[in-house]
């Protein structure tokens, strides 16, 4: 018995071990369409598994019921087997350690900027993979340096627009005596003073969702293009001149000392700014093109509401408006183990029959009109078209940072820290953050991380007047 | 054992059953031995795994450039070098962490001892509020941050509500806007979170406590205030001495409360210095390249600094285990 024991407890010490170990290993989740991957197949195609990771969540649903489809009719045919993985606020991570481990998928949206994925040797380009070169040639004129191309080689192609503009309460503009949305920031300044000072206390002018670091870039820095023709970075310069957002932010600050902000924008989170918003208790607040579908569903407003453009410092000095072209996927570094299934797949993700229900669904802002013209129906997203409007937009350049190695407080920080009010010397706070960014790009420069070739364009024209 | 002739020793038969029974127990206490290890092997594997390897990497790459992405570079003491002459921001947010832990020790040790001496009697009604103060110790802690974000909130929340009722203030007040309302906050919801725990420690210890020296008191005539100062608290004094140093350690490690509850606002001045590290490391919503090596050699200067404070401690309070 006593001997039993001893073994018993030695085996389950050894069993103990051997799960932890295990646990250890890499565990594998069920791929999001794994039903489709115990179909038989009785054709002479050998089926190869593909894989796909992206962090598109929301369209988990859709895009599980179209890569079915694709599974069962191209796939069969041409013996491929796509296997989704959706993953949530992790997946920048996810991506890094399965790279590094060399667990990488065939096919991944990117979660880094292009330098940064190919100097980790996460990605090849395109041009390599059978009928690529053809086929690109359907995006010639739309590619970017930087954000599609780097060395001569294409790493992937535009698929939707993100465009910042601003969205405002038309029932308190009513209630407050304003008829359109002002043209300059002095002019939504007087707006929110005069909608908080009609809303007695529950409503106010304007609202920031200051909590949240990466907010700043939407919140503030897109903000600033029409008014001083740059988002922090300065491409007809080459270098950073957070310096000349300054006259908007203290307007921003006399519209906190006037009282005009809504309480507590410190500790204001952007999904409770679209909430407030929604439930109508601030007047204008900023807003990016992806906050359609949260106001179609997830916060939509009690009231009626527009979509404005952004504002500018000087009416008659204005400049063009940020829209940002966005890429979805890129070629792991896996995908050359199969090239032709792999870009099989590719081309039916970038594909504007793809781009098309994506754009009939309301989830995605198509880079080209063509895609509006070809849809069967139009979305039902309210204020979905002027969200679209790129009329008087610039597509924007990526900005370096991504390759910079900064010390000390990052920009959005150093945002955050003044319109809080607490930074005692604006100008003084914004000289140095360019002292420090242009430090890093210099430094960028020197190592050879950074090509400024890339990132400096002296014949760009902004002006729109 | 006796002495043989010549120079060889001969056992006897006495000897032989003694060395027999001795080389046995040997091989039983070797058997044992290596059960023994086998049982500590899963927790070994993972020890070593989990703890000691991310320690050696973290030290490794502290003497490094590396983002996690490009291949790390050594550059010697560069990193070591920027944070003692080029970080204001890493000492700031280590004293911020040193006000936070000090306030709130401060608070909340005194106020589960006395809980804890109030409960101790075995009276039912006591079992209650032992599970009440215990609850939210068992909340997760972006819950709590969650729950003191709505209660502090400028614009609706219950305490601004209840001080307008109240007539002691007239207009919102903006708990997040100030580093020093902001970081009261914090310490008040750390509190909260936290004084359950050393609430039900404190009642361990008093538990211990024998009973006769209360009734020896009693017949002495020591006042219930004397008998708390000289027997209850110099009998807790070994408790009390791990109970202040785990939450001296807890609360220099806070992190993920501070992340939910201001994430640093108003401009980093509330930020501590796990959080501070953390940022570094994970960018967290920055577009600039991670710092894994600078990150490092942070968390490695952090790591030296609580290692010495906990030594320390140690050494300024080892006359408190000595006491019982």
């Amino acid at each position: 018995m006593k001997k039993g024991s001893k073994i018993l407890s030695i085996a389950v010490s050894l069993a103990l071990t051997a799960g932890l170990m295990a646990g250890c290993g890499a565990q594998k989740e069920e791929p999001a369409n794994s039903s489709t991957a115990t179909v038989t197949e009785k054709s002479t195609v050998k089926m190869e598994a593909v894989r796909l990771w992206t962090n598109e969540a929301p369209q988990k649903e859709f895009l599980t019921a179209q890569f079915d489809e694709f599974n069962n009719t191209i796939g069969k045919e041409k013996g491929i087997q796509v296997e989704l993985r959706f993953f949530g606020s992790d997946y920048g991570d996810a991506i890094k350690l399965a790279m590094t481990a060399g667990e990488g998928p065939e096919l991944f949206k990117r979660s880094l900027t292009l330098d940064q994925h190919i100097a980790a040797k996460h990605i090849v380009p395109l041009d390599d993979f059978p009928g690529a070169k053809e086929w690109l040639k359907g995006y010639e004129g739309k590619l970017q340096p930087v954000l599609n191309i780097v060395d001569d080689k294409t790493y992937s192609v535009p698929f939707t627009v993100f465009t910042s503009k601003m969205v405002y309460n038309k029932d308190l503009f009513a209630k407050a005596g304003i008829t359109e949305f002002p043209k300059t920031w002095e002019g939504v300044r007087e707006a929110a003073k005069k909608i908080t000072q009609m809303g007695d206390g529950k409503e106010f002018g304007y609202a920031i969702a200051l909590k949240e670091t990466g907010m700043m870039k939407w919140e503030i820095s897109a903000l600033m293009a029409p008014s001083v023709g740059h988002m922090g970075f300065d491409f007809k310069k080459g270098k950073y001149s957070y310096i000349d957002f300054k006259p908007v932010l203290e307007i921003m600050l006399q519209m906190q000392n006037e009282g005009s902000m809504f309480p507590g924008i410190v500790g204001l989170g952007n999904d409770a700014a679209r909430a407030q918003f929604a439930e109508g208790k601030i007047g204008i607040k900023a807003s990016a093109a992806f906050d359609s579908s949260t106001f179609a569903s997830q916060f939509v407003p009690k009231m009626e509401w527009g979509v404005a453009n952004v504002p500018a410092l000087d009416e008659k000095n204005r400049y063009k408006e940020f829209a940002q072209l966005g890429d979805q996927l890129v070629m792991g570094v896996a995908a050359n183990n199969m090239p032709e299934k792999a870009f099989e797949v590719f081309k039916y993700y970038q594909g504007d029959a793809m781009l098309t229900k994506m754009y009939e669904k309301g989830t995605v802002f198509p880079y080209k009109n063509d895609i509006i013209n070809m849809a069967k129906s139009t979305p039902a997203t309210k204020n979905y078209k002027e969200y679209a409007d790129t009329s008087l937009s610039y597509f924007t350049m990526q900005m370096p940072d991504g390759l910079l190695k900064l010390e000390g407080d990052p920009f959005n920080n150093v945002l955050q820290k003044i319109l809080s009010g607490a930074s005692a010397d604006i100008g003084k706070e914004l000289e140095d953050l360019d002292k420090r960014y242009n430090a890093a790009l210099e430094k960028a420069k020197q190592s050879g991380a950074i090509d400024m070739k890339l990132y400096v364009d002296d014949k760009l024209d902004l002006k729109l007047n | 054992m006796r002495q043989g002739t010549g120079n060889t020793a001969v056992p006897s038969s006495h000897d032989i059953v003694i060395l027999t029974w001795l080389k046995r127990l040997g091989a039983g206490a070797a058997r044992d031995s290596i059960q023994g290890y086998l049982m500590l092997l899963p927790m070994l594997i993972g020890f070593a795994l989990f703890t000691i390897y991310p320690i050696l990497w973290l030290v490794r790459y502290a003497w490094f450039d590396y983002d996690g992405l490009s291949e790390a570079q050594y550059i010697g003491i560069e990193n070591f070098i920027r944070a003692f002459n080029r970080d204001p921001e890493f000492w700031m947010s280590l004293l911020n962490t040193f006000i936070i832990t000090f306030v709130k020790l401060l608070i909340e040790l005194p106020l589960a001892l006395i809980l804890a001496v109030f409960l101790n009697a075995g009276r039912k009604i006591n079992s209650v509020y032992r599970t009440a103060f215990f609850m939210p110790t068992i909340v997760s802690t972006a819950i709590v941050g969650l729950v003191f974000c709505i209660i502090f909130d400028p614009y609706q929340g219950i305490v601004n509500v209840l001080f307008k009722e109240a007539g002691l203030m007239n207009s919102a007040t903006e708990w997040f806007s100030n580093k020093w309302t902001a970081m009261l906050v914090i310490v008040v919801a750390s509190v909260w979170n936290g004084f359950g725990i050393n609430m039900v420690f404190f009642l361990m210890g008093l538990q211990s406590v024998p009973k006769e020296l209360y009734e020896c008191a009693d017949i002495d005539g020591a006042t219930r205030g004397q008998q708390f100062f000289h027997i209850t608290i110099p009998m807790l004094a070994p408790v009390m001495q791990v109970v202040i140093m785990l939450a001296i350690l807890s609360s220099m490690k806070m992190a993920d409360l501070v992340l939910v509850l201001t994430n640093g606002q108003p401009g980093g001045q509330t930020e501590v210095v796990m959080t501070f590290i953390f940022k570094r490391f994970f960018n967290f919503g920055v577009d600039t390249s991670s710092q894994y090596g600078y990150g490092a050699a942070l968390a490695v200067i952090t790591a030296v600094i609580f290692g010495i404070i906990t030594a320390l401690y140690t050494r300024i309070t080892r006359g408190m285990s000595r006491i019982h």
